[in-house]
């Protein structure tokens, strides 16, 4: 991890010296985490997309505030995050309704495990065997996840999909971290209930 | 401990996360317990299957699109912190009004201004202000900037009131001698002109209110950078800010770009639910004049600090009204001063043409949820010798913005912006000719490649709400260390 650090603030670094192409480096890097980060936070692959870019740009043109005592995708999750979360609120305030689209993301479910971006600790896709299977208990899981409040959401997304810290989701949702423990065992125990019938069905929880 | 009180830890334990001290305790209770060992398997059981979601592929074309806008992006400053795209000033338009009764205020805050607190008052007749002077359609000037630092600048004035002196210098070219295509400066020129004989009618030309506040940004956002490294409390990197701005405003990095020019509009609301409806309302009742638009966004921190202290301050400032006219710039800064915990704010942009934007802002202001920050400003109580204060006070830091060729930081190292340390500007010049007030608009320095300014002289409209429920936990600082 620290290697990766280092990295990071190298290309920062080159960054702030007048090199733009070496964000690419960054983007490279943390662009498909946010992505998915914001993908699962809204539930709509243009929104997300739309988003993550914005987030990263805004990482940009801010560069000069960042600072290095935190790991860079932790600024750029709390940036992707307010962003999702103007969204989230202008939907809701449009609609009345807390934004159900996560249904979108669980039909256009992205296939077996490809992964664009560099490798994730968490990213662990169905083989070829599982693909049916999975696709399905993904689809179920999305919409587990679409049901949840934006704040524990947020929590079980950044812990159990990006693999954050409790201390990093901390500062990137801009609460302490006994909250974050407390989010994330409630946003849990709410995705049981409404997996557990399903797992019943499908054999038990994996 | 109740196994409920024992809940949250196991989640902590199934995560790693929990202290050395409280494992053993726990471990102990799970030798002991059989439903938290069960509790602890299904916790397990549902983060590995979340973990074992497919990740999502990147879209096609991703990291192109991302570095294509990091393009055109201004470039970050590592010396002073640049901000995101928030402009750190912003314009308040008192009255808005085309017509002869219009008083365009602009309060600059942000990049430390506390030293300097511009405040430009006009009086339709004073017409005192240079901004009138730096281009009617200020907006759309900067478009023909941005596209051609042509004449079309100075045909632009013609459209305010006392355009007509103003016509004369305007006609000269910009110093800078930027190149671009006159065209779109000339269709500025023409509907400015139109504009002064319609009373501001929105086609085409920039109405005189627009121009006028226009200018006057053009003008702050060059005063803006004075200051520069300017501490305000709450953030350093507030100074960049200005600087950014500037830069923001005029060098749009080494890559040229279409970068519409943008305006900040702030609006006040009950709560930003409320006010997010009445701007959604707004933009569904007029769908005519919005280009485009974006998703509403949360603000940085930089950008909630900005607005929480703009916010306080007006409050604050009321209370100056006597001091004020002692010294309003003292005053001004003082209730800048009494800055609490940043507030939050949404913000929306939508892409506006040039000639749409005081229709869009009417349209805003007739939405009884939204209290245009013009009305904040006219309870200011601000009294003519306060204004007159301040009118003389920005233009005498107006005339400090001569642009003078210079490169990187466009209207900081031109203006004589000394936030970025591209320029100094240490002593006030005398009050700017109307040439020098005209390239106050101007983007920098001479032999940028003009950039494009946008589709048909489109300008972004960076609707500001600020209500005063917004909880500053939602606006995590990434700026800041870890905890």
């Amino acid at each position: 991890m620290a290697a990766d650090r280092r990295a990071d603030e190298e290309a920062i670094d080159r960054v702030l010296s007048g090199d733009r192409d070496a964000f690419a480096v960054l983007v490279d890097r943390h662009g498909p985490r946010v992505h998915g980060a914001l993908l699962r936070m809204l539930g709509d692959p243009e929104a997300a997309d739309d988003l993550a870019q914005e987030a990263l740009v805004k990482a940009y043109t801010a560069l000069g505030t960042f600072r290095k005592g935190s790991a860079f995708y932790t600024w750029l999750y709390a940036i992707a995050l307010n962003l999702a979360r103007s969204e989230f609120r202008r939907r809701k305030s449009l609609k009345g309704r807390p934004a159900a689209s996560l249904d979108a993301a669980a039909a256009g479910d992205p296939d077996d495990g490809r992964s664009n971006g560099p490798a994730e600790p968490t990213a662990r896709g169905p083989g070829p065997v599982e693909a049916a299977s999975g696709r399905e208990d993904a689809e179920r899981v999305h919409r587990a996840l679409a049901a949840l409040d934006e704040e524990f959401r947020e929590a079980v997304v950044l812990r159990d999909l990006e693999g954050l810290s409790y201390e990093e989701i901390a500062e990137a949702t801009g609460v302490p971290a006994g909250t974050v423990r407390s989010r994330i065992h409630r946003g849990r125990a709410l995705l049981r209930e409404r997996l557990v019938p399903e797992a019943d069905r499908a054999g038990g929880a994996r | 401990m109740t196994c409920a009180g024992w809940a949250e830890r196991i989640t902590a334990l199934v995560d790693g996360e929990l202290p050395a001290g409280e494992r053993a305790d726990l471990e102990r209770h799970l030798a002991a317990c059989a439903a938290c060992r069960e509790a602890r398997e299904a916790e397990e059981a549902v983060a590995a299957r979340l973990r074992a979601l497919p990740r999502a592929p990147l879209p096609a074309g991703f990291s192109a699109s991302v570095m294509g806008r990091v393009a055109a992006a201004p470039a970050p400053d590592a010396g002073t912190a640049p901000r995101a795209r928030v402009i750190p000033y912003w314009v308040f338009l008192v009255g808005g009004s085309a017509a002869a009764a219009a008083v365009v205020a602009m309060v600059m805050v942000g990049t430390g201004p506390p030293r300097e607190m511009h405040v430009a008052g006009e009086k339709p007749e004073a017409s005192a202000l240079p901004q009138p002077a730096a281009g009617p359609g200020p907006v759309m000037e900067r478009a023909a900037l941005d596209d051609a630092k042509a004449p079309a600048a100075a045909a632009a004035p013609t459209a305010l009131p006392p355009a007509k002196a103003r016509t004369a210098p305007a006609e000269t070219p910009p110093p800078d001698g930027g190149a671009g295509t006159p065209a779109p400066a000339e269709k500025v020129a023409e509907k400015e002109k139109g504009s002064r004989e319609d009373e501001g009618e929105v086609p085409g030309g920039g109405k005189r209110g627009e121009a006028k506040f226009e200018a006057a940004k053009e003008a702050l956002r060059d005063g803006a950078d004075r200051p520069g490294e300017d501490k305000v409390p709450g953030g350093g990197e507030r100074a960049p800010a200005a600087e950014e701005a500037t830069a923001d405003a005029e060098d749009r990095g080494p890559a040229p770009a279409p970068e519409p020019p943008r305006l900040l509009l702030f609006y006040k609301a009950d709560t930003l639910a409320k006010g997010q409806d009445a701007v959604e309302k707004a933009l569904v009742s007029r769908p005519d004049l919005v280009a485009g638009r974006k998703a509403w966004r949360g603000t940085t921190a930089s950008e909630s600090d900005l607005v929480g202290r703009l916010r306080e301050g007006l409050e604050g400032r009321k209370q100056d009204a006597t001091a004020a006219v002692a010294d309003p710039d003292r005053a001004l800064r003082e209730a800048l001063a009494r800055i609490g915990a940043a507030g939050s704010e949404k913000v929306l942009e939508v892409r506006v043409r040039a000639g749409d934007v005081e229709a869009f802002r009417g349209a805003l202001s007739r939405s009884p949820a939204l209290v245009e920050a013009t009305a904040l400003l006219a309870s200011l109580d601000l009294d003519d010798a306060v204004l007159e204060e301040m009118r003389r006070k920005f233009r005498t830091l107006s005339g400090k913005d001569a642009p003078a060729g210079t490169g990187g930081t466009g209207f900081a190292a031109g203006g004589g912006g000394s936030g970025s340390g591209a320029g100094t500007e240490p002593t006030p010049p005398p009050p700017p000719t109307p040439e020098q007030l005209r390239r106050l608009a101007e983007p920098p320095p001479p032999g940028r490649p003009a950039p494009d300014p946008g589709a048909g002289g489109e300008v972004v409209l960076e609707i500001h709400l600020l209500a005063p429920a917004a909880p500053p936990a939602t606006a995590p600082k990434p700026a800041t260390p870890p905890k």
